[in-house]
């Protein structure tokens, strides 16, 4: 798999000191975020690209701690995490927001900006990278029409439903192309039909490539998928169906 | 040169964003431009009187004369001789030279007493050269006064600039206070601004979060405050100025009624172009700094926690 440009001049395949740069890989992370509150304990785990995850566990279970970990939000407290190559508990702070670009985020809120455009939120992360005007209009109706909101594009988020709130999320995420992309609960305020469309979205992403780690409690809802299930608890990963691919 | 291009891309976006942000919230921005334009306008304000006065003093011919009474025996030949002398040492300008003749005449004439000074013979009045500065910076008037007395052909030297001296005072004295309010409001004015960048901050919160969620670097989530911040200041200098225009054009009026109860022609000086462009460079480079104050300060306090 060819990696993006904003990756791949720092990821050197022959300077890669741990890991490999076609996978993410815990090794025995440890995240505490008070002396008494191990969220993540002694995490060991591998995910290989293209590959799409589910991370289920009840709640404190330590599934959006593992994610904020993969998204640079935290640093693990022991342990190493290294994605694409490159050790993420050692990025040096100035590199963190080029990493972060390279992951699709996507929020149980949504963290939509409600006084802009639905396109105008969608357009984010190339206005970040400072893409051209043209190059983002193609690409933004592109991820549009991906989560059937085109028509939508010149509206309000809040004028929108739950649903379509979360879509405009994902197409925010998917916009720029991230080999990666992360989402927290993004079901979880959804109803069933819904929550159903928004996981079949994924699966239609991840089948284009994109690794997809999803983390939700929703177990009903996972097992229907036919993915890969890892499962936490208190921190501790007690479950891994294993690799679908 | 891609970096470079979206470089200038970003540029270009927070440049056009920020005045854009300006005007989508026109209400508040006025409000602040009025206080910034207050705060830069006064001391300008008060430069521009304190040069009018300077100026509408040399209009008047207020310019302090020094007066020399020469010994009775110096004749009219010598006196126009030392009055071009002392006139090239001191740098002074004649104003007057009146021989004994002359001042005989003017006696006669100003007093009223014409026969009576013939019983005299000769007459007492000596002849008088009047001096005046040549220009602001020369050596003062009082300093030449003192040099004049000393010279044998001089009886007695008299200046009559204890007011203007007085004036002169005032005048420096609105020199130095508009030096001192020059400081105290670009403090006012980037102090102004800094507390806006830093509400306006406050107030993006969520999309700043947000914009570091997905990867903005720091320079890009600064950069339309810095902008905001120098549009604030440039806009708040070129207020500033159309308030000092009408100021002006309110003024003129009694100003130049003024100057022909001495029937003088005055034209006031304006405020300048170039000090419309001073104001406005000057508001645009205290705008970003109070910018980049409220940002470093609020932005790196919000990264910590």
């Amino acid at each position: 798999m060819a990696l993006p440009g904003y990756l791949s001049d720092e990821c050197d395949p022959m300077s890669v000191e741990g890991g490999t740069v076609h996978s993410i890989e815990f090794k025995r992370v440890t995240m505490r975020y008070r002396p008494d509150l191990e969220a993540v304990s002694d995490l060991s785990l591998e995910i290989r690209a293209r590959e799409m995850v589910f991370v289920t566990g009840p709640s404190g279970a330590g599934k959006s701690t593992l994610l904020r970990l993969l998204a640079a939000l935290e640093r693990p407290t022991r342990g190493q995490l290294w994605v694409w190559g490159r050790n993420v508990g050692t990025l040096a702070s100035r590199r963190i927001p080029a990493y972060r670009r390279g992951i699709g985020l996507v929020f149980q809120d949504h963290r939509l900006l409600l006084d802009r455009t639905v396109f105008d939120n969608v357009a984010l992360p190339l206005v970040i990278t400072g893409a051209p005007r043209r190059e983002i209009t193609q690409r933004v109706r592109g991820a549009l029409q991906t989560v059937g909101l085109l028509s939508r594009e010149q509206e309000r988020p809040a004028i929108l439903s739950g649903g379509e709130q979360q879509r405009v999320g994902i197409a925010r995420a998917i916009v720029a192309r991230p080999p990666l992309l992360i989402a927290d609960e993004p079901t979880g305020n959804l109803d069933p039909l819904l929550a159903i469309e928004i996981m079949r979205l994924f699966q239609r992403l991840n089948e284009t490539g994109t690794t997809v780690i999803i983390a939700s409690h929703a177990l009903g809802l996972i097992e229907k998928m036919s993915h890969r299930i890892l499962t936490l608890h208190q921190g501790t990963l007690v479950g891994d169906t294993g690799s679908s691919l | 040169m891609t970096h470079l291009k979206a470089a200038l891309v970003h540029h270009a976006r927070a440049f056009i964003s920020s005045l854009g942000l300006l005007w989508r919230r026109r209400l508040g921005a006025i409000a602040t431009l009025t206080v910034i334009a207050i705060a830069l306008e006064l001391p300008a304000g008060l430069e521009i009187i304190g040069h009018n006065i300077a100026h509408l003093e040399g209009h008047l011919g207020l310019n302090p004369h020094l007066t020399v009474f020469l010994k009775p025996s110096t004749t009219g030949i010598e006196a126009r001789h030392l009055a071009k002398q002392w006139s090239r040492l001191y740098s002074i300008r004649i104003w007057r030279i009146l021989d004994r003749k002359s001042a005989l005449s003017e006696f006669r004439r100003w007093s009223g007493i014409k026969g009576s000074l013939s019983f005299l013979g000769r007459h007492p009045l000596p002849a008088i050269l009047v001096f005046t500065r040549s220009n602001p910076g020369s050596l003062s008037l009082h300093q030449v006064s003192l040099a004049l007395a000393r010279q044998p052909e001089v009886s007695v030297v008299r200046t009559d600039q204890s007011w203007l001296v007085r004036l002169h005072g005032i005048l420096q004295f609105l020199d130095r206070l508009d030096q001192v309010l020059y400081v105290l409001f670009a403090l006012t004015t980037v102090l102004i601004i800094g507390n806006t960048i830093r509400l306006d901050i406050g107030n993006a919160q969520n999309e700043i979060e947000t914009l570091r969620l997905l990867g903005a670097p720091s320079s890009f989530i600064r950069r339309p405050f810095l902008y905001r911040g120098g549009w604030y200041g440039l806009l708040g200098g070129l207020y500033a100025y159309l308030i000092l225009l009408i100021e002006f054009a309110v003024l003129v009026g009694p100003l130049t009624r003024l100057s022909r109860y001495y029937n003088r022609s005055f034209s006031p000086a304006w405020p300048s172009p170039h000090l419309g462009l001073i104001l406005l460079s000057v508001g645009a480079l205290l705008g970003w700094v109070g910018a980049i104050l409220a940002v470093q300060i609020e932005l790196t306090r919000k990264a910590s926690h």
